[in-house]
């Protein structure tokens, strides 16, 4: 890896997020124009953060939105009974 | 999109601000799922979640009426979660630096045909529920700090401002740590593979 491999390495991200300034996206572009190693590794790079956004979802379940919800109704009964709002 | 949901929150948020005290389970209503989703990704198990998300709307509903609006309801709910889950002391997580140079690609791995077939399977076919589970593991064994700017940018989807504001860090941090972050799930994903003989 030389130094404009590794200045590209260290921005990857950023440049994924589209969040380069466009002088800095032209480097980019223009190295990976002539570097294969560097354009597998963004592929293997945008690979893993479209697998990592999906493999986490989750739902709150019933109990404890249940839950939530009476602790919400509590606070809200402690204000209306003490006769004005927060 | 996300000015939308901006706006509507801030109707709600004035409404209860005049009074109108039953908006506030509107906005509950709202958030639930999502900040629910983000503690249990940061906690790794619903039993950690479900106490920081009560304690996180309690502090939500009873500073409500000071919240002046400087940032989005929406990230100002995810400031107060992330505050409560970085007090939460439930589990000992993992502290230590990572930088940028342990992830640098080997020789090896620059030289292995065989990743192109992996990079060449579409992501829905390679998703399943193994694959989910090693992802989770492989989460709970990034340091903290790392975990809290993934988690809110690429799995919750707030912009790299809303997380610098959400953390109180910069915004050279947000993408520092989550850039490391990143690299790190990837040389966990790299590992799964290869022991699973795909790469």
């Amino acid at each position: 890896m030389n130094e404009e491999c590794f200045a590209l390495f260290k921005k990857m991200s950023e440049y994924i997020d589209g969040e380069l300034d466009s002088d800095i996206v032209l480097f980019a572009e223009k190295h990976l124009e002539g570097c294969v190693a560097c354009g597998d590794n963004l592929d293997f790079m945008k690979k893993s953060i479209q697998i990592i956004k999906k493999s986490f979802s989750y739902d709150i379940p019933d109990s404890i939105r249940l839950k939530l919800r009476d602790i919400i109704n509590e606070e809200l009964e402690k204000i209306m009974n003490e006769g004005g709002k927060k | 999109m996300m000015k939308k949901e901006n706006n509507h929150d801030s109707q709600l948020v004035s409404r209860f601000k005049e009074g109108d005290i039953s908006a506030f389970n509107k906005l509950a209503v709202l958030y639930e799922n999502r900040i629910y989703g983000f503690l249990v990704k940061m906690c790794d198990c619903s039993e950690g979640a479900k106490d920081v998300l009560q304690n996180t709307f309690l502090t939500v509903f009873r500073s409500l009426g000071k919240f002046r609006g400087d940032s989005s309801f929406k990230t100002w709910i995810y400031k107060v979660a992330a505050t409560s889950c970085l007090k939460e002391k439930r589990k000992k997580a993992p502290a230590y630096e990572l930088s940028i140079e342990e992830f640098l690609p080997s020789e090896a791995s620059s030289d292995d045909k065989s990743k192109n077939t992996w990079l060449r399977t579409p992501v829905e076919e390679l998703l399943n529920n193994e694959l989910k589970s090693s992802m989770k593991k492989s989460l709970d064994k990034l340091p903290k700090k790392y975990k809290m700017v993934l988690v809110l940018r690429d799995l919750e989807g707030l912009s790299t401002d809303e997380v610098s504001t959400s953390l109180e860090i910069s915004v050279a941090s947000v993408k520092s740590r989550l850039h490391r972050a990143r690299l790190f799930m990837r040389r966990e994903l790299e590992a799964y593979h290869k022991e699973r003989g795909d790469l």
